[in-house]
């Protein structure tokens, strides 16, 4: 081993030799033992002891000097080795008190959340003497008043009992017993210690040593052997923590890297199948078009007119196709704007049937509608309801024989509306089941090319259902049919100004829909798939569900967690919150079911009134397949404040009326604005404003908000008229007049929830401008709030880089110039130069990414 | 002279159709199939003097299908064109390895798949 051999190779020669070794083996050593040396000559230099000529004492010396290094090799050895923290301190600690020493050794490191020094490594100490140490952590305060140069030696501090420093402070200090020590003897109230400083000057901890085994009080030579050990822990921590930091991007960049690559697959894919979906319907075109010309007037009429009529066929086949891909993709991207009305399901229904009964009678197929007389009304967009059931009645009809039967049944329920469409035809083989919603991944089925349809029509289904919140799933059997059943949520429809609030519903009095609307604006500000709020039950101890979206209402129903048990029970226990970015990544969770509807990513904090834990906030799933991380935990923190405060307002208002009405409005439009804040963009403009305020030096609180705001900051919007925000052509003065109200709007909008100043005080000014010519107060230069001048910036080039229905969207380079041309007018110039910045390293980012996916 | 008898193997029943008429009219006796077994079934028992296969088909594939062909020494002499709806250059290869004779892309000509199967039969 190392460590013998060093000593061995010394005991007969220099100590040079050893110092060879130690250059051999790593520079970090060779750094401290040059220190030494320094200092040793310095030292002797000044005082010429004669002792230092005694042979005996110098051979003794130089020995326990190359234990010594041979320690510290070791320990250097092992934290290039091993990046796990505990046992290299353990080791440190360990090998201070056996090469120097010491009966006690103790290493503290500064938690910078606490600003407390924690107790993370001992050797020589009883139980109750760690416990003790572990208990009480010193404050960095409290530690900096101990570290006066009156106690300075060399890097380290020797407090003598003789200064009777500790006299008052008794109860933070551990006093060991060391049974009767004379005069000049090591005493029990004597202390030494070692703080930890970082290269950079940062002070991470510090070590402290008790009970010199010769009863000495150390000389110069221990402490600064005692120094180097110091610096190894410090080293230790320093690679930990850079590791961890190293750890955290690798991880992040491989995820990246990993959904870059199945995005690069299914596009791959994609092209693959949709040409091949292309080519079928054009080689018969082709084909037939050209045995016509060829042939023309050989053949018979009948025949001519047959291969018209395919041709035709073929080219409607073609359009549908390439219709259902710009409808999915459209819907897939997240650019829609949902027109949300009182949508009465039975007359849809009809209303497609309708149209679809050129087809039906055509196949001799009976369209059997089961619909009430009653009105089955929801909240919904009109067109895509009915896009939803024209697809799933034409596919039922497509894949049923001729002669056979398809039916629709619509039935109302108490918070939901149920659809079932059903077909006595071919049926689902079982293996294809699961795929039958992907869409893309499974356009290239033969057996749909033989009906004649796209395969394309399923997936839009789907991807309207999640739209609306809703569920979808399909029974069947081979051979002897299909059934779809679709769950819709109802929602009420909420008057789009507070003041039109007249005779709102009875629950609304109780207060009793707006649990439902926190979990809706909830998921829709954090592009959820899920959202949950459960409440806590004092008597029981236990969580029940007080509302959800995305839950089915059994699991509702039944959902009873105990406090402690498992993740909101934890979170309610700890008042901590927990979030989980992958569960199949995650060790400590079992792994449950395969299903698509599984958990994989999520976010639940706790909802506190006045300090108390009153329940449970949760997310899961984003929409965008993005697992959550840190921003997003810090966001539904902060709409978990808004969430209890609404509760508490709740509580405290039950009485009066119109208090809800204006609550319900906000989270309503709260909700709209996202649904038509084209929700992707909506998550980079988030994450180009964090990132820009970051560059800027804003304190992490002000970041905190800023992410926070960016998500909801053009909530007013949604008091501009849809005719407004569609229309191609140029304004007109009114138009152009209701959209300039809409920072306004928008602070009026959420004055019912939101309590902060800072946050209306953003959205308020983010369209002034720094010339003080912008809307709606006319600021100008710093008096502009400092997030609203960021906001502005990124808002402005995230819409130029957009493509919007009156123009196409503008290159990033383009969208630069355009922001520097306004850069001192429009932008304050300051934020403009750092955007510029971090949206080049952005690309430069991108690039990196991008030839990582391709190698 | 007997007429030349040609097996044509697609799913897409309009193409199906399409090829059936050109190669009517050209005199040839022709014979469809809709899938791979079928095809294979009818090989056996029709011995075309040519086969027209397609690539993309449920179940048994047009490689898949003309690999088995080519296998059988009873249907093994029989020349096989593949249509494929795509024209890269691995579905060329693949078609090479399935011992194909040779390959049409879609959308094709029938004019130009006639000349094809002619080239191929005086071969």
């Amino acid at each position: 081993m190392i460590p013998d051999f060093v000593a061995a190779l010394y005991s007969g020669r220099g100590l040079s030799t050893a110092v060879a070794v130690a250059i051999a083996i790593g520079a970090f050593v060779l750094a401290e033992i040059a220190f030494i040396a320094i200092r040793r000559r310095l030292r002797a230099g000044g005082s010429a002891g004669p002792e230092r000529q005694k042979a005996a004492q110098t051979d003794e010396l130089a020995r326990s000097r190359a234990n010594n290094l041979a320690r510290i090799l070791e320990i250097s050895n092992r934290i290039n080795a091993n990046l796990e923290l505990q046992p290299l301190l353990n080791q440190i600690v360990e090998a201070v008190r056996e090469s120097l020493g010491f009966g006690m050794v103790l290493l503290r490191i500064l938690n910078e959340d606490t600003g407390c020094f924690e107790a993370r490594a001992f050797a020589g100490l009883e139980e109750d003497a760690i416990e003790k140490l572990s208990a009480n952590e010193v404050p960095l305060r409290t530690f900096k008043t101990w570290m006066t140069p009156e106690f300075e030696v060399s890097g380290s501090y020797f407090i003598s009992h003789e200064h009777e420093f500790w006299r008052n402070m008794e109860d933070e200090v551990y006093v060991p017993d060391l049974g009767e020590r004379s005069n000049g003897e090591w005493h029990p109230m004597d202390s030494l210690f070692v703080p930890l400083w970082t290269r950079d000057q940062r002070l991470i901890g510090y070590l402290s040593v008790d009970d010199p085994l010769d009863r000495k009080v150390p000389g110069a030579e221990t402490i600064e052997t005692l120094e180097i050990f110091a610096n190894q822990a410090v080293t230790a921590i320093d690679n930990a923590r850079l590791y961890g930091k190293l750890e955290e991007h690798i991880i992040e960049l491989r995820e990246a890297t990993k959904r870059l690559k199945e995005l690069n697959e299914i596009k791959s894919n994609f092209v693959a199948t949709v040409s091949h979906e292309l080519r079928t319907p054009l080689t018969s075109i082709r084909a037939y078009a050209e045995t016509l010309s060829h042939d023309l007037g050989n053949s018979p009429r009948e025949t001519e007119l047959e291969f018209l009529k395919i041709i035709e066929q073929e080219a409607q086949r073609l359009t549908s196709i390439v219709d259902n891909m710009l409808e999915l993709s459209h819907l897939e991207s997240g650019k829609v704007r949902m027109t949300k009305t009182n949508v009465d399901i039975n007359q849809v229904a009809r209303h497609v049937a309708q149209i679809l009964s050129p087809t039906t009678e055509k196949k001799s197929i009976e369209l059997d509608l089961k619909l009430g007389e009653e009105p089955v009304v929801i909240y919904a967009d009109e067109g895509m309801l009915q896009q939803l059931l024209l697809n799933l009645i034409n596919n039922a009809v497509k894949f049923t024989p001729e002669g056979g039967r398809v039916g629709a049944h619509v039935s109302d329920g108490d918070s939901s509306v149920e659809i079932l469409v059903e077909d006595n035809g071919i049926g689902i083989p079982q293996s294809e089941i699961d795929r039958i919603f992907d869409g893309f991944y499974q356009v290239d089925s033969s057996a749909t090319r033989r009906y004649g349809g796209v395969g394309l029509g399923l997936a839009i289904v789907n991807n309207i259902v999640e739209w609306h919140d809703g569920k979808i799933w399909v029974d069947s059997e081979e051979g002897s049919g299909t059934r779809f059943t679709v769950n819709l949520p109802k929602r009420k429809a909420v008057a789009p100004a507070k003041d039109e609030i007249v005779g709102a519903p009875a629950e609304c009095e109780t207060g009793g829909e707006v649990p439902e609307l926190i979990v809706d604006m909830i998921a829709e500000v954090m592009g959820a798939k899920t959202a949950s709020l459960m409440l806590l039950d004092e008597e029981s101890e236990e969580l029940y569900v007080g509302a959800a979206m995305g839950l089915d209402e059994a699991t509702m129903k039944n959902t009873r967690v105990r406090v402690g048990e498992s993740i909101s029970g934890w979170v309610a226990k700890t008042g901590k919150p927990l979030l989980i970015r992958d569960i199949e990544e995650d060790s400590s969770f079992g792994r449950p079911n395969r299903s698509n509807y599984e958990s994989r990513s999520l976010v639940s904090v706790p909802l506190r009134s006045s300090g108390r834990v009153i329940g449970v906030l949760n997310v899961t799933n984003k929409i965008s397949l993005v697992p959550f991380g840190e921003n997003d935990a810090e966001i539904l923190e902060i709409l978990a404040d808004r969430a209890a405060y609404i509760l508490d307002k709740l509580r405290a208002y039950e009485s009066v009326r119109g208090e809800f009405g204006s609550i319900v409005n906000s989270l309503q439009c709260l909700i709209d604005s996202r649904r038509f804040a084209f929700t992707k963009r909506g998550e980079e403009t988030a994450r180009l404003v964090v990132k820009l305020g970051r560059s800027m030096g804003l304190p992490e609180e002000d970041l905190r908000l800023l992410r926070y705001v960016s998500r909801i900051y053009d909530v007013g919007m949604v008091r501009v008229g849809d005719e407004v925000l569609k229309k191609r052509g140029e304004l007109r003065p009114g138009e152009y007049e209701s959209i300039k109200r809409h920072p306004e709007a928008g602070v009026d909008i959420l004055a019912p929830i939101e309590f902060l100043g800072k946050v209306k005080d953003a959205i308020l000014h983010h369209h002034e401008r720094f010339d003080g010519k912008g809307y709606p107060g006319g600021v100008a230069g710093e008096q502009i709030p400092v997030a609203a001048r960021i906001l502005a910036v990124v808002d402005a080039y995230e819409s130029m880089v957009t493509e919007r229905p009156y123009r196409k969207a503008m290159k990033r380079e383009e969208a630069i110039d355009e922001l520097m041309a306004c850069s001192g007018t429009q932008f304050d110039p300051q934020v403009v130069e750092h955007f510029i910045e971090i949206i080049g390293k952005d690309e430069l980012m991108k690039q990196d990414e991008l030839s990582a996916v391709a190698s | 002279m007997s007429k030349t008898r040609i097996l044509v193997v697609d799913d897409e029943e309009y193409i199906q159709h399409i090829l059936n008429f050109s190669f009517c009219a050209e005199g040839y006796d022709v014979t469809t199939a809709s899938d791979g077994d079928e095809a294979l079934k009818k090989a056996r028992q029709e011995r075309p003097d040519v086969i027209v296969l397609d690539i993309m088909m449920p179940k048994l594939d047009g490689y898949q299908t003309c690999k088995k062909l080519k296998s059988d020494p009873q249907t093994k002499n029989i020349p096989v064109i593949l249509l494929t709806a795509k024209g890269r250059d691995v579905d060329r290869k693949l078609g090479k390895e399935a011992g194909a004779d040779d390959y049409v892309v879609k959308p094709f000509s029938p004019g130009r798949l006639i000349e094809r199967v002619e080239g191929l039969l005086n071969r």
